[in-house]
């Protein structure tokens, strides 16, 4: 029942990209958040209430987008009928299409590296399992682990699952869920590990990787507030990492820099207890990390919209999209390895939406590091 | 008694509301409530009938927000999930509507298309 409800997860998730754009942007997270309480409520109940959620979300789909999709289908069934009745004419040799004649076929090429998957429960005595997945090429060239950062950014490891798809052909990468997410037991305390300290998730992280025994040194990804959170481990735990990638990360000074543009989008700029927990700068101070180790940043090509955020005047939006990218531009400098590249087409979903585009990062940053 | 109170200015454009907003505005009368619990409490409200997706009722959030007839509260502001509780508009539109409905209630009552007991 638990593999049906991640299941379906990973699918509605997928599903939201359908909608609208505004939507997506402000809503897409607590969509999955709202989806994923009411199947786990549901699956108490057997499998028809399951469908039941589900037949919600067709309909949601079918009402929502059906005069949208609509007029597409009207224009690609004309387009179809047309591009049909010059191919058959020029089939049955009434017209040419063209100056060749020549057909050239084609095969879809196959990827020969097959990942070895390993996913696991790892015990942490006193904590709980934690829920371990690690993939891997055929031929593994260098010792090192991708570690996918989750426990700020990203829910769990299921949203990593494109880009490690794409980085488990050319390295062992492993995502896991912090205690608390998908498949991991429950925390005791808090049961959303978004909310937790990050220096106990990065304890967690810690204790995690050690236990299974993953091969040193780690290349840390982090999107959103995960690059807060591998920043962190690398703090605590510097001789581990070699490498990072930061995909549309956060930055630790953005909720007062946001704050002095924007009041009201980043309402806790002066709760010193929740900066804390959530590893950002208290107002005024400034971030000082540095690590001279291979490094890509990966920025947004698509600026947020005005109207992802109605209370914000147009000055203020493009002060937060303009400030978003200072901080892109700060995180470059800070290591003499960095680069810095805008992913074309990527919004802040990033790893999901451009995945070939971060595993070539993670790839190149892999190759330095390896060449050190 | 005859609907008697003031409307401010637009309210009375947006009546009658589709059971969607009626009931997403419903839900958040007594309280401020994040998603999930505004898609129970609209199950409860509707006695089952009304039942929603999450892009549904978030469509329907996104423009009752946008309408500033809804707004997010501060509550839980790290965390994924936001709260949103009614403005004094959005409690304005919710009491048309009800004014609204009392008042074909009544009317179906007046003309003997209902029970005593049913129309209370």
């Amino acid at each position: 029942m638990k593999l049906l409800v991640e299941l379906s997860c990973r699918l509605y998730e997928k599903l939201i990209s359908f909608h609208e754009d505004s939507l997506q942007y402000r809503y897409s997270e607590e969509m999955q958040l709202v989806f994923r309480e009411s199947l786990t409520q549901a699956s108490k109940y057997g499998f028809v209430a399951m469908a039941r959620v589900w037949a919600d979300v067709l309909a949601d789909l079918i009402t929502l987008l059906g005069p949208v999709y609509g007029a597409k289908i009207g224009i690609l069934t004309a387009s179809i009928a047309c591009s049909s009745a010059l191919i058959l004419t020029a089939a049955l040799g009434f017209c040419t299409i063209g100056p060749v004649t020549v057909v050239h076929g084609y095969s879809v090429t196959q990827v020969d590296t097959i990942p070895g998957r390993k996913d696991r429960l790892v015990t942490i005595p006193g904590d709980g399992k934690i829920f371990l997945s690690c993939w891997e090429p055929r031929e593994i060239h260098g010792i090192y682990t991708v570690i996918l950062a989750t426990g700020r950014g990203i829910g769990d490891h299921t949203g990593w699952v494109p880009l490690q798809t794409e980085v488990s052909k050319f390295a062992r990468v492993c995502s896991y869920d912090p205690l608390g997410a998908g498949k991991s037991d429950p925390k005791p305390a808090k049961t959303n590990p978004e909310e937790a300290n990050i220096d106990v998730l990065v304890d967690e992280m810690h204790t995690l990787f050690k236990a299974a025994d993953l091969p040193r040194p780690y290349i840390l990804v982090g999107t959103s507030a995960g690059g807060v959170l591998a920043r962190r481990y690398e703090t605590r735990y510097p001789s581990e990492v070699g490498g990072f990638v930061f995909a549309d990360s956060a930055h630790e000074e953005q909720e007062w820099r946001d704050a002095a543009i924007a009041p009201s989008f980043s309402p806790g700029w002066n709760d010193a207890k929740g900066l804390r927990d959530e590893g950002m700068m208290q107002p005024g101070e400034h971030l000082t990390w540095h690590d001279d180790v291979p490094m890509v940043v990966l920025e947004r090509s698509e600026r947020a919209p005005y109207e992802a955020f109605p209370n914000l005047t147009h000055t203020q939006v493009d002060g937060i999209n303009d400030a978003w990218h200072s901080f892109q531009v700060d995180l470059s400098h800070r290591s003499k390895y960095a680069q810095l590249r805008i992913v074309q087409g990527a919004g802040h979903r990033m790893v999901m939406q451009k995945p070939e585009a971060v595993a070539e990062a993670v790839k190149e940053v892999a190759d330095q590091m390896l060449e050190r | 008694m005859p609907n008697t109170h003031e409307q401010p200015t637009g309210i009375a454009e947006l009546l009658p509301l589709s059971p969607v907003v009626f009931f997403v505005l419903f839900a958040l009368a007594d309280g401020e409530k994040h998603g999930y619990l505004i898609m129970q409490q609209v199950g409860v409200l509707s006695d089952g009938k009304l039942r929603m997706g999450p892009a549904t009722l978030y469509t329907t959030i996104q423009r009752l927000v946008d309408q500033l007839l809804v707004e997010e509260t501060d509550k839980d502001a790290g965390g994924r999930r936001r709260y949103y509780r009614l403005t004094s508009s959005g409690q304005e539109l919710l009491r048309a509507e009800l004014d609204r409905q009392a008042a074909v209630l009544r009317l179906a009552r007046d003309k003997k298309l209902m029970p005593m007991e049913d129309a209370r």
